[in-house]
Parts: structure tokens; C-alpha cells; sequence
């Protein structure tokens, strides 16, 4: 009962003025409240349309929130029963996809500029990946 | 004889409850709303001005004194003629019905002057911040579980009352009948889910009274819900079984529990100490 009524107690805040986008809040808040162990694994989640609709917001940019924070095993979904937080929650947390993909990137581009490519060429380049990754 | 009594006295609270009980308790409540909490320690209650509201409350005053009147004049043509033998019960069944639906048109002006207040609360709201609770709700957080299955034993009971009254034939009559029925409960269903999971028509209120306020009216929609399948059973039981002199009271009967149940029920729920009004301060 006092896990639920500390889970009762855990509310989301959201601005709409930042300038962060509004996914981006909602997954950084979630994760800081797994991590601060506001929420534990297991915890039920609200469904996207209640949380949106709490949050006056865009399902859509609920779903988007929740489908990446499912990618990234911080969530699960469990059917028609719900969104829950995911058992591996907590460690899966602490790993931060953008901030990995720009720190790869970053090591690509140094290699390349060492190798002399210059900016246009690695730029052409990386479209033409994206572009062929996306048509596969 | 006895029945005819026992009309005016049914009929008499009905005109009582509806159009001057339960009206004077609302305007009382915009009253005591007002004194407490005026607009100018608690300006975010009040998104159109002081005068705007009175004039809604003064509109819904005389709505409920003109309908308070009519009832007064009915109940005397009615108690005129069952006395003079010019008319009977079975004859004036549909009387209290119909009467209970003018009757209800302050309580639609009031919903809809607050459905008007709460829009411009919404739009005037210019808090760039929004916060909501990270925890499902569920229907049965707000409502015990064998309320919601009574409501759906009843309703199954009184198909099928209707069902067997009928001997299983299908008429346009009954198809009607049932399509207003599943209609009804339909619409209860879809104001259950409107309400659980649908937008937060006031901006400013907290999330205890957001709760409470369902808990208030998901009751109010079992109740209803309840009190139209018994209802159905005992209007269509009473060709069955010859109880037309007694009709008119179940229909008088049936808004004076429907209004019980729900504005009743609302009223004597939610007192104002229970409200969180410090929300809505400057």
C-alpha cells in the first residue's frame, strides 16, 4: 500500500514552453523517477491516452515517448493488461542512446577527417547511408 | 381512492424535490461558493466576471420558480379532476414522466453554464506547466466492483423481463425499447471512459478532487443505471399484471431517484470543506 501510495504520489511535469521536446521530457522524467526509485520494476504505467490526455498532449507524442523508452527496455508492454516498467529498468536506464550515437559519430568523423575526407564528402556520405538504410 | 391519495402525495414531492429542494441546495452552494471564495482572493474560479455568473444564477432561479409553478398549477388540475372523477391514474401515467423532463431543464442549464465556465477556465489558463499523476486509473479505484455488477445484472434482468413479457417476440415497440436501453447504458459507458481517461476539464483542480469528483459520478451513472432497468421491469409489468392505476407513481417515483441518486448524491458527497479551493487563488 505505501508502494502504491508513493506511486500515487509520482507526478510528471511537463513544460511546453521548453524548448526540449515535450517525448524528451517525458522520457527523461520517467527514467529519473526509475532511477531515484520513485517507480520500482513492475510498476504499472498509465496508458498512452490517459497520460495525454492528463498532460493535454498529443498522443502521439505519448506513444512516441513510450515506444522509445520500450526500445530502450526501461518499459514493457504487456498487451491489453498495460505498460509496466521493465524488471532490468534501473540499469537500462543509465544508458543514454543519443548520447552513445553522437559519441560514435563523433569518433567516425575525427578518423575521417585524420584520414583526409573532407566535411562535404562525409556529409554526402552519411545522407546516402541514412537514405539507403531507410529504404531497406 | 387510496391511490389517488397516495398520487397527489408522490407527485406533490416530486414537484417539491425537483424544482425546489434540490434547486435552492445548488443556488445555496453558488452562495456559500461565493462568500467563501470570492473572486478576488480566488480570481482563476471565476474566468468570466462576478456580474456573468450571477445573471446564470439568477436565469436558473427563475427556470426552477416558473417549472416550480407549473407543477403547482398541474398538481391542482390533476387533484380537480381525479376528484371530480374526470380522469384517472392510469390515464395521467405519463404525466409525472414528461413533467420530469421540463423538470430537468434547470439542472441541463446549470451543466451547461459550467461546461461554459470550465472551457474559459481551460483557455485562459496560460500556465506553460502541466502535471499528471505516473500511475494508471482503473474504473474499480473509484467504484466497488458489485456496484458495476449489479448494474449489469440488472440491466441482463431486465432484457430479459422484457424479453418474457414479450414471449421472446421481437415488435418494432420492443426493438426501440431495447436500442433506448443499450443506448442509455451505451452513453454511460462512453461519459465512464470520457472520464478516466479524457482531458482535465478544470485546469486548476487537484488530483484528490479530480478523484473524487469521478469516485461522485461513476456512482451516480450505476445508480442511474440501476434505477432505469428497474424501472423498465415494473413499467412493463404492469400490463402484465394490471397495475396500470399504480403506473403513474412508478414514473413519479423514477425521477424523484434519479435526481436523488445523482444531483442528490453530488451534493451530499462533495461538501466544499472537502474541496481543495486554495487552487485556485491568484
Amino acid at each position: 500500500m505505501d508502494q502504491l501510495d508513493q506511486q500515487k504520489k509520482m507526478q510528471i511535469t511537463i513544460d511546453i514552453d521548453d524548448p526540449v521536446p515535450l517525448f524528451t521530457q517525458l522520457i527523461e522524467q520517467i527514467k529519473r523517477a526509475i532511477a531515484d526509485e520513485q517507480l520500482a520494476p513492475g510498476d504499472p504505467l498509465p496508458s498512452i491516452r490517459q497520460l495525454a490526455g492528463d498532460l493535454e498532449l498529443n498522443s502521439k507524442t505519448v506513444a512516441k515517448a513510450y515506444k522509445l523508452l520500450e526500445r530502450d527496455s526501461v518499459i514493457q508492454t504487456r498487451g491489453y493488461r498495460g505498460t509496466f516498467v521493465h524488471p532490468d529498468a534501473k540499469a537500462n536506464c543509465s544508458l543514454d542512446y543519443a548520447a552513445w550515437t553522437a559519441e560514435l559519430l563523433n569518433d567516425t568523423i575525427t578518423k575521417l577527417r585524420e584520414s583526409g575526407v573532407t566535411d562535404s564528402e562525409i556529409r554526402i556520405a552519411f545522407t546516402q547511408a541514412m537514405n539507403q538504410a531507410h529504404r531497406l | 381512492m387510496t391511490i389517488n391519495y397516495l398520487f397527489y402525495v408522490v407527485f406533490a414531492l416530486q414537484v417539491g424535490l425537483l424544482s425546489y429542494y434540490y434547486p435552492n441546495k445548488i443556488r445555496q452552494r453558488i452562495q456559500s461558493i461565493l462568500r467563501q471564495y470570492p473572486p478576488s482572493t480566488h480570481p482563476k474560479l471565476y474566468p468570466q466576471s462576478e456580474a456573468k455568473l450571477l445573471a446564470g444564477q439568477m436565469l436558473f432561479k427563475w427556470v426552477s420558480f416558473i417549472i416550480l409553478g407549473l407543477g403547482i398549477v398541474l398538481a391542482a388540475v390533476m387533484f380537480f379532476n381525479l376528484q371530480q372523477g374526470a380522469t384517472t391514474t392510469s390515464k395521467l401515467a405519463f404525466v409525472p414522466l414528461i413533467f420530469g423532463l421540463v423538470q430537468t431543464l434547470p439542472y441541463l442549464l446549470i451543466e451547461l453554464l459550467n461546461k461554459r465556465q470550465l472551457k474559459l477556465m481551460r483557455e485562459l489558463n496560460l500556465q506553460s506547466t502541466r502535471q499528471a499523476e505516473l500511475a494508471p486509473r482503473h474504473l474499480f479505484s473509484f467504484i466497488a466492483p458489485f456496484k458495476v455488477i449489479s448494474a449489469i445484472t440488472l440491466f441482463v434482468l431486465c432484457v430479459l423481463c422484457i424479453l418474457y413479457f414479450e414471449d421472446f417476440i421481437f415488435t418494432a415497440d420492443l426493438l426501440v425499447l431495447l436500442g433506448a436501453m443499450l443506448l442509455s447504458n451505451g452513453l454511460f459507458v462512453v461519459l465512464t471512459l470520457k472520464l478516466l481517461y479524457g482531458k482535465k476539464q478544470d485546469p486548476h483542480l487537484s488530483n484528490a478532487d479530480r478523484a473524487k469528483g469521478i469516485s461522485a459520478n461513476l456512482n451516480s451513472f450505476v445508480f442511474t443505471s440501476i434505477i432505469i432497468s428497474v424501472y423498465f421491469i415494473l413499467n412493463r409489468s404492469v400490463d402484465v399484471y394490471g397495475l396500470q392505476s399504480i403506473e403513474v407513481i412508478f414514473n413519479s417515483l423514477y425521477w424523484q431517484f434519479v435526481v436523488f441518486l445523482t444531483t442528490g448524491n453530488l451534493l451530499r458527497n462533495s461538501g466544499l470543506n472537502d474541496v481543495d479551493f486554495e487552487v485556485y487563488r491568484a
